[in-house]
């Protein structure tokens, strides 16, 4: 009896889907069975270390410059008032709709030796040339486009930090500079870290940049294992390793995190000082610099190409490729948030300790970076299709591979990594509503679909928006799962521009990449825009 | 013979006992108050008879029926909670008219009506909860939870957000609504005075079990 008051639809398909996960996972225990390669040995001895090391300091470089932008930019328009701060509050988001792919094509090219900085530089005597096509440069490239994700968080930690406490701080004269390292930067050290953990999750889940700069990290070996090597072994086992290292990287964050506390804003509205004239100065490079850098040259370049170069792209190609990149991004998006949205309502308000290790698990997606996850999702398929031959041969298909390197496939791997960012953002919401509107109408007769249905999706409208748009500008950039796991011939925007950037058609990249770029900016458009006029009524 | 009947329950949260071998009984029609200071378990009982908290051990049963396992929204038994929990997206109407939907339109409305009078809404019926004092409000989650003719009504500190004044008007209104349905109501507070002026009988919780106040309204 106890077990059916635990069955529902929520706990059913949360099940699948931990089922389905657990399946996936248990391909990299299958993998380390077999006996190790040449291949493997080989990188073990002498490539291994290098891949860490390489890693570390990508990681560790990225996080610190990521900080910096993101924490600086969102304390000046928090607490600060200046000309231009509510166009900052949410321009400083945009550098998001730019993939760190694109972004290390353009300055790769921009700092080449016939690049336009190159150029600039010998005219004014300066013969020596900047690399940004380094281990340095790709950090800078990762921090200038990802900061976003610690000024969103940041900034959202600081709103809620009462003013009363800033106010009491300066009332019993304590320094500025005390008053950041005792109060606000403790304080928002949950939020900080929270946000550098994104920034390097994504850092490690790329393939363009570190390809392109050759910078040789854990996603860089795996597809070089699998691909040029041809060793899926060496490639699973190199999952492995990689995984360790996230999972350290997870623990450090758990424990920077650890009495974490939230102070929520009462009283009396956020009184914004007005900066100094030397401080504005200081406040524009502040917030200018990752804003330049990390959207306006990309954009300006992007946009000067595409107008040179659109007779030779413009074309059914580039439509077809768009098409297929919208359309796959909204049906995995839509999967993706109902299924988080059922695994956030199981875990609103089961009791079990089961389920919630069982979401703990399931919503472990993004922390597995691309390289990864295409492996193992590809061993599921192919050990899938092995089992389904009979089947396959039942209805007249003749192939073995139906699954592999399908839709399905692809979609299903979209729903693995993206599944994290949906329930995060739905259970955020839920968190703010509380839970008397959904008992209520359980109270009133109503089942948990009519319920959720009726109550909590147009209470939820709002969380539900935001998660789309975060969930389908990351599927829309997407690059390692893609590249890997979509079928032949099936091109996205992201494989495209990844495409001509591995033919050196540097320039003709630029159309496809500006489509992916104006994407990205009208979702954020459409969610910064949204909450504005919401707070404005 | 007993119209609720709470047979022996044990109920802990996160290893916290709150409930042990606890049992309590009502007559129908009657209404009664469950007084105690804030974390005593009072709405945790409510919680519980609801479903919507599971207890480990012991029995419900409303007129002679068990429903220890029946899951909420087959239990019959309505909630006011403290906040109200008006659904923000739907007007006055639409919020009666929630619980009823499985009727059929003419009784649907028929029933709307009726609620609209008892709690003197009528005027209301299209405002949306945001536009509501705090005894408006009120009265609308009343009326939603007794549109559904619910065997047993649940209060949850019903006057804890309604300012002293107001208070005394409500009281008054509350009891004859729950008289005029004959309404078995079971009504959380912390305030002798909201039970003295309602209720047939007032109990507390003590030692983790339901005791009743003898001459509570002296």
């Amino acid at each position: 009896m106890r077990l059916r008051q635990h069955l529902h639809s929520f706990s059913i398909v949360s099940i699948i889907v931990f089922v389905l996960v657990l399946v996936v996972f248990l391909q990299l225990f299958a993998g380390f069975t077999g006996e190790a390669s040449d291949a493997w040995i080989h990188i073990k001895e002498y490539l291994l270390f290098d891949y860490i090391k390489n890693s570390f300091f990508l990681v560790l470089f990225t996080a610190l410059f990521s900080a910096v932008f993101g924490f600086v930019g969102a304390y000046l328009v928090t607490f600060y008032e200046f000309p231009f701060r509510k166009f900052f509050g949410w321009a400083m988001i945009l550098p998001l709709a730019v993939p760190s792919y694109i972004a290390a094509y353009i300055y790769g090219d921009m700092f080449s030796y016939t690049g336009i900085v190159s150029r600039l530089l010998r005219g004014i005597g300066i013969v020596s040339q900047i690399d940004v096509m380094s281990l340095f440069g790709a950090s800078m490239i990762f921090a200038l486009t990802l900061y976003p994700y610690v000024f969103m968080t940041v900034r959202s930690s600081l709103n809620k930090q009462s003013n009363e406490i800033y106010e009491s701080a300066r009332l019993l004269k304590v320094s500025k500079s005390k008053i950041w390292r005792k109060i606000l930067l403790p304080l928002s050290r949950p939020a900080l870290v929270a946000g550098v953990l994104l920034v390097v999750l994504e850092t490690l889940n790329d393939y363009g940049v570190v390809k392109y700069f050759n910078v040789r990290v854990f996603s860089f070996a795996i597809f070089d294992a699998w691909f040029r090597l041809g060793d899926v072994g060496a490639a699973i086992r190199l999952s492995g390793v990689m995984l360790i290292f996230v999972f350290v990287i997870v623990v450090i964050e758990r424990v920077l995190r650890r009495n974490k506390v939230y102070y929520t804003l009462q009283g009396r509205k956020r009184l914004r000082k007005a900066l100094s004239t030397k401080a504005k100065v200081f406040g524009y490079m502040a917030l200018g610099f990752p804003l330049m850098f990390g959207f306006i040259i990309p954009v300006i370049y992007l946009s000067y190409y595409s107008l040179l170069t659109y007779s030779k792209t413009l074309d059914m190609e580039l439509l077809y490729v768009t098409v297929n990149t919208l359309s796959i991004s909204v049906v995995a998006t839509l999967i993706t948030l109902f299924i988080a949205l059922f695994v956030a309502n199981l875990d609103r308000f089961t009791t079990s300790k089961f389920f919630k290790r069982m979401i703990n698990f399931i919503t472990l997606g993004y922390a597995i970076p691309g390289a990864v996850l295409a492996v193992l999702v590809s061993l599921f398929f192919i050990g899938m299709d092995r089992d389904l031959v009979p089947l396959y041969q039942l209805f007249g298909v003749d192939k073995t591979l139906v699954l592999t390197r399908s839709l399905a496939m692809l979609s299903f791997a979209y729903i693995l990594r993206f599944l994290t960012l949906a329930f995060n953002n739905i259970e955020s919401t839920y968190q703010k509503i509380g839970p008397s509107y959904t008992e209520a109408s359980y109270t009133l007769g109503q089942g948990k679909l009519k319920t959720l249905w009726s109550v909590d999706v147009p209470m939820l409208k709002d969380g539900l928006i935001f998660a789309f748009v975060i969930v389908f500008i990351d599927v829309v950039k997407e690059l390692p799962l893609t590249l890997i796991l979509r079928p032949t011939n099936y091109d996205t925007m992201a494989t495209k521009v990844y495409q001509y950037a591995s033919d050196e058609m540097i320039h003709e990249a630029s159309l496809p990449s500006l489509l992916l770029v104006s994407v990205g900016v009208i979702m954020i458009y459409l969610i910064t825009h949204r909450k504005l006029k919401k707070r404005v009524k | 013979m007993m119209y609720l009947e709470v047979k022996d329950i044990d109920f802990s949260f996160k290893d916290e006992t709150i409930l042990k071998e606890a049992s309590f009984s009502m007559k129908k029609g009657e209404i009664v108050a469950l007084l105690g200071p804030s974390g005593s378990g009072k709405s945790t009982f409510l919680r519980v008879l609801t479903g919507l908290a599971h207890i480990s051990r012991g029995q419900l049963f409303i007129h002679d029926e068990e429903i220890t396992k029946l899951p909420p929204e087959k239990r019959h038994i309505g909630m006011v909670f403290q906040d109200y929990a008006l659904f923000p997206h739907m007007s006055v109407k639409q919020n009666i008219m929630f619980g009823i939907e499985h009727l059929k339109k003419d009784d649907r409305y028929l029933q709307l009506h009726k609620m609209l009078k008892l709690t003197n809404l009528t005027d209301k019926c299209h405002k949306y909860p945001h536009q509501l004092s705090g005894g408006e409000a009120q009265r609308v989650a009343l009326a939603r939870s007794l549109a559904a003719s619910p065997d047993l009504l649940l209060l949850d500190e019903p006057f804890s957000n309604l300012d002293t004044e107001l208070k005394a008007g409500i009281r008054l209104e509350l009891k004859e609504i729950l008289s005029s349905l004959d309404t078995t109501c079971l009504f959380v507070t912390h305030d002798i005075e909201d039970a003295r002026a309602i209720a047939d009988s007032v109990y507390t919780i003590e030692n983790y079990k339901i005791k009743k106040i003898e001459n509570a309204n002296m």
